[in-house]
Parts: C-alpha cells; sequence; structure tokens
C-alpha cells in the first residue's frame, strides 16, 4: 500500500515536472536600456513597440543576432505568439536597470463592441468585447485604437487583439461595473493574426491574472486590529482624490515624509488613511490616491492625476535627490545604473531627409496617450556641426509639424544632435497642438559627451 | 603549558590576519549625488535647463490665466445678451478648467523632468565612479549621505568625481 502510493506520487511529481517544462519555453531576459521591438529581424523592420529598461519577457527563436520577444507568461512555443523581434545583445540575463513605464488606458465597454483588423468598419472582424469587458488600449488612429488584453504588459501593436472603435470605451473609474471576463470564442479568435498588411500582426497572450480589478472588495465585517494593509511614506506630493479618477474631487495633499496606511487597491488607485487607523473599511478612507504614485513605478508623464500646487510658481525648481526617497519607510542607498557606459556608443543615425538647410533622419513617429490627450512624437536626428539655438530648433520643428499635424492630436518633435545617444533624453523638445506652438525648450545637459559642449 | 602558550599565539596571529584580510576586501567609499548636481558643470546646466522648463511653464500658465481674466472682464462690465452672457459662462468654466489642468500637468512634468536630468547626470558620473572604485580598492560606493554618521575624507571621493566630470567637458 505504502509502495502504491510512493509510486503515485512520484509518477505527479514526474508529469508536474513535464508540464512545466512544456509551458516554459526560450528565456527570461531584461532590456539594458529603452528598447524598440521590430516587426521582424532587421534595424530596417518597422517599429511595433518598445520596452522599458528592465521589463521582464521571454525571447525564443535566436537568428541572426535577433529574437523574437514574448509575454513573460506566453505559453505557445510559436513565433507567431511573438510581439515583436529585439537584437538580443541588449537584452540582459539580469536586471541592470528597473525604469518601469506606464501605457494604454483601462477602459471598458457598455455594449457588445467588434474587434477588427483595420481601424476602419470596413476590417475583418476578429472577434467581440462583451460588454462590460475591461480591456486596454493604446496606439489611438483616428476614432480607432489598438485593443490589448488587461493583463498586457508589453507595448507592442503586434501584442494587441485589433482595433475598436474608440468612441464606445469609457475609463475605468470606481464606478465603472464590475469586469467580465473575456469570452472563449473570442479568444479562439485572437490567435490568428490580424492585418499583417498594415503590419499590425495578432495573436495575444496567455490571459494574465489582473490584480487590479475587483479582486479586492470591502469586507462585510471590518477589520480592527491595525494589521491591515501597508503603511508607506510618501517620498512625493501626492493628491488625493474622493473617488478613484483624476477628475473626481481634490481632497488634500499628502506631504513628502508623510506616513499613511493603503488597501483596496483597485483600478490602479489605492484609499488611503490614517497610519493609526484601526478599522479597515473603505469608507474610512481619507481619499484615494494613484498607485503609480504611492509604489513610485511609474513616470510622471504616464500619469494623470497627482496634481501639486495649484500655484504657477514653477519658475524656480531646484533639483534634488530627495525625490528618490523610498518608500515604506526604508532606507535604499541610490542604485546607479552601470549599464550605460559598458556598451559601444552607437554610431550616428545617417540623415535622410533636408530642410531649412538641416539634414535630418525621421527616427521614430509614435502616438500615445498622455493626461487624456493624444499625442503624437517624432525623433528626429538633426545632423549638424553648429549648436542650433532655439529659434532654429523652433522653425525646424514647426516645419516637421505642419507636415505631420493632424486634427485633434497634440505633437511633439523630440530634436537629437550627433554624439547624443538617440535612446536617451533628447536635447530640444518642442510641443504644438493642432492649431499652434505650445512650448518649446532645449536641454543643454544632454549635450554632455559631444562635440557641443 | 608551554603548549597552551603557543597554541594561544597562534590563534591570536590567526585572528588577526583574519580581520586585516577581511578589513582589505571591505573597503567602503562614498559619493554625494547632491553635491554632484549642485556643484558639477554639468550638474549646473541641468538645473538652468530646469529652471527654463519652469519659465517656459511660467509662461503657459500665464497666458492661460490670463484668458480666463478676458472672459471674466467681459461678464462684468454686464453688456452682454444673456445668451452671450450663458456662451461666455461656459467659455470660463473651460479656461477655468483648462488653466487648473495646466496648471497640474506643468508640475508635474517639471517633477518628472528633475528626476531624469538627476539620472542622467549621475549615470554620467558612472563610469567615473567605477574608475575611481578599482583604482582605490572599494568593493562598494555607498551614495545616500542621510545613512552617513560619518564619512572619513580619505574615503569621500565626491570632490574627484566633481573633478572628473567637470574636465569632461
Amino acid at each position: 500500500m505504502r509502495m502504491n502510493f510512493k509510486i503515485i506520487f512520484l509518477t505527479l511529481i514526474l508529469f508536474l515536472m513535464g508540464t512545466v517544462a512544456a509551458s516554459a519555453f526560450g528565456e527570461i531576459r531584461y532590456p539594458d536600456r529603452p528598447l524598440n521591438l521590430r516587426k521582424a529581424r532587421s534595424a530596417k523592420a518597422s517599429w511595433v513597440g518598445s520596452l522599458y529598461p528592465g521589463q521582464k519577457v521571454r525571447i525564443a527563436f535566436l537568428k541572426d543576432g535577433w529574437v523574437a520577444v514574448f509575454e513573460p507568461g506566453e505559453t505557445r512555443n510559436s513565433e507567431s505568439a511573438a510581439v515583436g523581434y529585439s537584437n538580443v545583445k541588449y537584452l540582459k540575463k539580469k536586471r541592470t536597470r528597473h525604469e518601469p513605464k506606464s501605457w494604454g488606458e483601462t477602459v471598458y465597454t457598455a455594449r457588445k463592441l467588434n474587434i477588427r483588423s483595420k481601424p476602419s468598419i470596413r476590417g475583418r472582424k476578429l472577434g467581440q468585447l462583451a460588454a462590460m469587458e475591461r480591456v486596454k488600449i493604446d496606439f489611438p488612429e483616428d476614432d480607432w485604437t489598438m485593443v490589448f488584453s488587461p493583463g498586457a504588459t508589453i507595448r507592442s501593436q503586434m501584442n494587441a487583439r485589433g482595433y475598436c472603435s474608440a468612441k464606445y470605451f469609457e475609463p475605468v473609474s470606481q464606478e465603472s461595473p464590475a469586469p467580465k471576463a473575456a469570452p472563449e470564442k473570442v479568444k479562439a479568435v485572437e490567435a490568428k493574426p490580424v492585418n499583417s498588411e498594415s503590419g499590425h500582426v495578432g495573436g495575444t497572450v496567455a490571459p494574465l491574472p489582473e490584480p487590479t480589478t475587483a479582486s479586492t472588495v470591502v469586507p462585510d465585517k471590518p477589520k480592527a486590529t491595525g494589521d491591515w494593509g501597508r503603511v508607506v511614506t510618501i517620498d512625493r506630493k501626492v493628491n488625493l482624490r474622493k473617488k478613484r479618477t483624476s477628475s473626481s474631487r481634490y481632497v488634500r495633499t499628502l506631504k513628502i515624509g508623510e506616513r499613511v496606511r493603503v488597501d483596496f487597491l483597485k483600478s490602479g488607485w489605492y484609499a488611503v488613511f490614517r497610519e493609526d487607523e484601526l478599522i479597515r473599511k473603505e469608507n474610512r478612507a481619507l481619499g484615494y490616491a494613484l498607485r503609480s504614485l504611492i509604489d513610485g513605478d511609474g513616470g510622471s508623464e504616464a500619469i494623470a492625476a497627482a496634481a501639486v500646487k495649484k500655484t504657477a510658481k514653477t519658475s524656480k525648481p531646484v533639483l534634488s535627490t530627495k525625490s528618490k526617497a523610498p518608500v515604506g519607510g526604508v532606507k535604499k542607498t541610490m542604485v546607479i545604473d552601470r549599464s550605460r557606459f559598458t556598451g559601444e556608443k552607437r554610431p550616428d543615425p545617417t540623415p535622410n531627409k533636408n530642410v531649412h538647410g538641416y539634414q535630418y533622419r525621421l527616427l521614430e513617429k509614435s502616438e500615445t496617450k498622455r493626461f487624456g490627450e493624444t499625442w503624437i512624437t517624432l525623433k528626429v536626428f538633426l545632423a549638424t556641426k553648429q549648436l542650433p539655438g532655439i529659434d532654429a530648433v523652433k522653425d525646424f520643428a514647426s516645419t516637421l509639424w505642419k507636415e505631420h499635424r493632424r486634427a485633434n492630436r497634440n505633437l511633439a518633435v523630440m530634436i537629437y544632435l550627433p554624439g547624443m545617444d538617440t535612446e536617451d533624453l533628447a536635447y530640444g523638445v518642442i510641443q504644438f497642438n493642432e492649431n499652434r506652438l505650445l512650448e518649446t525648450w532645449v536641454r543643454k545637459a544632454t549635450l554632455f559627451g559631444t562635440d557641443f559642449l | 603549558m608551554k603548549m597552551l602558550k603557543i597554541g594561544t599565539f597562534c590563534l591570536l596571529a590567526v585572528l588577526f590576519g583574519a580581520l586585516t584580510a577581511a578589513a582589505q576586501t571591505s573597503k567602503v567609499g562614498f559619493v554625494n549625488p547632491q553635491r554632484i548636481i549642485n556643484e558639477s558643470k554639468i550638474g549646473r546646466i541641468a538645473q538652468e535647463d530646469l529652471a527654463r522648463l519652469g519659465r517656459e511653464k511660467d509662461r503657459r500658465v500665464s497666458e492661460a490665466l490670463q484668458e480666463v481674466e478676458v472672459i471674466k472682464q467681459e461678464l462684468s462690465k454686464g453688456l452682454l445678451s444673456v445668451s452671450e452672457e450663458q456662451a461666455r459662462e461656459k467659455a470660463l468654466r473651460l479656461a477655468a478648467r483648462e488653466y487648473e489642468q495646466l496648471v497640474e500637468q506643468s508640475n508635474l512634468d517639471i517633477q518628472g523632468e528633475e528626476r531624469r536630468l538627476i539620472q542622467f547626470v549621475m549615470r554620467r558620473a558612472d563610469s567615473i565612479l567605477r574608475r575611481i572604485a578599482e583604482e582605490m580598492g572599494f568593493t562598494m560606493i555607498l551614495t545616500d549621505p542621510e545613512i552617513m554618521g560619518y564619512v572619513a575624507p580619505s574615503v569621500d571621493i565626491t570632490d574627484r568625481v566633481i573633478r572628473e566630470l567637470n574636465g569632461m567637458m
């Protein structure tokens, strides 16, 4: 009897190991810098998305120094499930930098919505979103947008399920109805390629659990032990809102160093309580704060809330390393990225266009949402031997704006000069709305290491 | 008795050797990032960049405020018809909202930019830090001045990093 039990146990263990081995393929890697994803194994292939430094990805199918990149939880061992291709030399086995950048917007649709292969009603129908189903959206195109599984972590057009009309989406807020799981029939359709002629290939990841949706509910009986939630030390000014939405009423601002208790994470927002709050009941919260501001894992550009003081006195900011103070009240030594100078410096791009007497090359054109507005970003390499002044930069960018501007879109031109790392901060940042120039700014510090400084 | 003395002596010798070796392998250096930002040329340029961004944001905020004020003045004159007044009130609400959003976004932009510039400067300092660490035999370099009770001047390499950063320009 005992022997039989042992045999069954060993068989089960072997089966489990076999299952795990079968489900895992390739290996986990981390980019050591912001990394572009391409449609094919070439730097000239079209851009489909990007990875932030330290983003966890699965790679496989190494060929000619290029690998197929997958969601880390991907189980389909097939190139058709890849979300893009990248040069393997920038994907390290260990994480050397970690600069998470949030992307997309979680939304829901109040009605059934078709997923199409093109941003048009003429696009092939690939599936359907159920009413109240939550999805992530990004890469807006006119009145259409690409939709992603809510658990998608990699921002790539090849990771999208397809296109949906953007006008039927509502942002997820506290009042949003409970999310609905995607129906099986949609999942079955997702595995097929999407819109191959336009460069947007479908195939989605194995659905990942979404920790932020309705999984934390208010318990019927509140705890009164004080041993709940998480006590954090605020490392930046954080605005509390009345509800889980950036447009809801402002309550108060948490100051740097203030200690509070957070809990009830839902839709990317924490309920914030007094540190000494004993009762775990959501209606006793002081207000709500964005998770990315509390956990410090999101770039401020992607955050549409958490304003600081409502004054315009911004002209004399002082650089301070205090902003790197850790959360949770535990001191940490500043982590300095050691990877930036280890690799060879990339050669300057070759210009292929000419305007205003400047030779330039458009390195990248992307579209994303920021503060609820759609932004077209042009990354441009300007081949010049003389440092362009702010007016020259303005004129040059205005010409590009005239060429690329579109209705209801803002446009930002990022200018890089010879000798600069085109994956790092840009020298010139010029922003326009659809009608006029909004602001012009140059970062002279970025000229460090170039012939201009 | 003699054996005991010899044994004790040997033990002490081993202990001393071990302590010396341990001291040699755990040499710790210190650099103050705040001073690098404040005192290096690149750090000062970054601060000027940030101040310039602040002025640009101020200009936009002032323009938005001006727009609000203009509508307010139009309304306060009391010369508008009812329909015109309603339209201007709507425009005022819109302009005030845009103004508030702009202030909010501007502050967020500046905070984000501050972080990015600090990281940019510290990444440039890093190549120097690494070289100095190898040269002086440091196994680690601490960077947080707030956790330091005391730092001997011999292990504080901030001045040297600043000097070498300046020399690279």
